[in-house]
């Protein structure tokens, strides 16, 4: 049974990751990650990972892929703006690239000596387990993400303003004397 | 079969394909969904490293540095679309071929 749903979320998840990477138009690339993170969230709860599983979906299927969606909306992009393909012989270069890295990265991994499954007790992976373990031993790293989400904040408001790089005139006076009018 | 060797092979695949996006797609959109790609297949390598090796005292190291990478990929998120939005309304376009001004 565990057997079967991991081999069907693993291939829902290689399905939805086939299917961003290929779609033309970025707003279905939008929509198969969905089926991608809801596989991947599959996968982890089949690992024991059920605090995991559900931020996987809270924080990818809930706020990353909302955000791609909104700005994919925001931009209403149309024919060229899209952009062009690269030619299919580059494609098919990637393709080729891609298959050798991923040879080469299985080889390495199927090095790991063959483990089997051991038995985890059933508050492996609980939100209080991992919190435990977060607060425990990993107090610096947590801190440090903080600063990382404050910066990445500031710098996401900062970047997404109106007139970056132009010279401070005209498009910022221009609301000033629409005022005046009145 | 739920082994270590076929989740390292699942998160492999997912790596593989998240770098053909990056390398084989022109829209920059496409190319932060599939960092996110890459993101994820490492994650379900952390996850089943850390199911298949619990240690004694079976506390998740790998699942918590799961988490972190969350937050790092939330993050990446975030500043990526900020820079594609200003880009977009400078130039009208998400082709990362037109995306040039740091390069020549």
């Amino acid at each position: 049974m565990r057997d079967a749903f991991f081999v069907a979320f693993s291939f829902l998840a290689i399905f939805g990751g086939f299917l961003t990477v290929s779609r033309r138009d970025p707003m279905y690339s939008a929509l198969s990650l969905i089926l991608f993170f809801g596989a991947i969230s599959g996968v982890m709860m089949i690992l024991a990972a059920p605090f995991l599983a559900l931020m996987q979906l809270m924080v990818y299927a809930g706020a990353i892929l909302v955000l791609f969606i909104f700005v994919i909306m925001l931009l209403a992009l149309r024919g060229e703006e899209i952009g062009g393909e690269r030619p299919w012989p580059l494609q098919l270069l990637a393709g080729i690239g891609c298959a050798v890295l991923f040879g080469l990265i299985a080889a390495a991994m199927l090095r790991a000596p063959f483990q089997a499954l051991p038995k985890v007790g059933p508050e492996f992976g609980s939100p209080e387990q991992v919190g435990r373990t977060m607060f425990a031993e990993f107090v610096l790293p947590f801190e440090v993400v903080s600063v990382l989400i404050l910066a990445a904040t500031m710098g996401a408001v900062v970047l997404a303003k109106k007139n970056l790089g132009k010279p401070e005139g005209p498009a910022v006076d221009a609301p000033k004397d629409h005022g005046g009018t009145h | 079969m739920l082994t270590l060797h076929n989740c390292l092979l699942l998160s492999a695949i997912l790596f593989a394909t998240g770098v053909f996006g990056v390398i084989a797609r022109r829209n920059v959109l496409i190319v932060l969904m599939s960092i996110e790609l890459m993101l994820n297949g490492v994650n379900i390598a952390f996850v089943s490293f850390a199911r298949f090796y619990p240690g004694s005292s079976q506390a998740p190291a790998g699942h918590v540095f799961v988490l972190l990478t969350m937050a790092v990929a939330a993050a990446e998120a975030a500043v990526g679309l900020a820079i594609v939005i200003a880009w977009f309304r400078n130039r009208k376009t998400t082709d990362t071929e037109e995306m040039r001004s740091l390069r020549w």
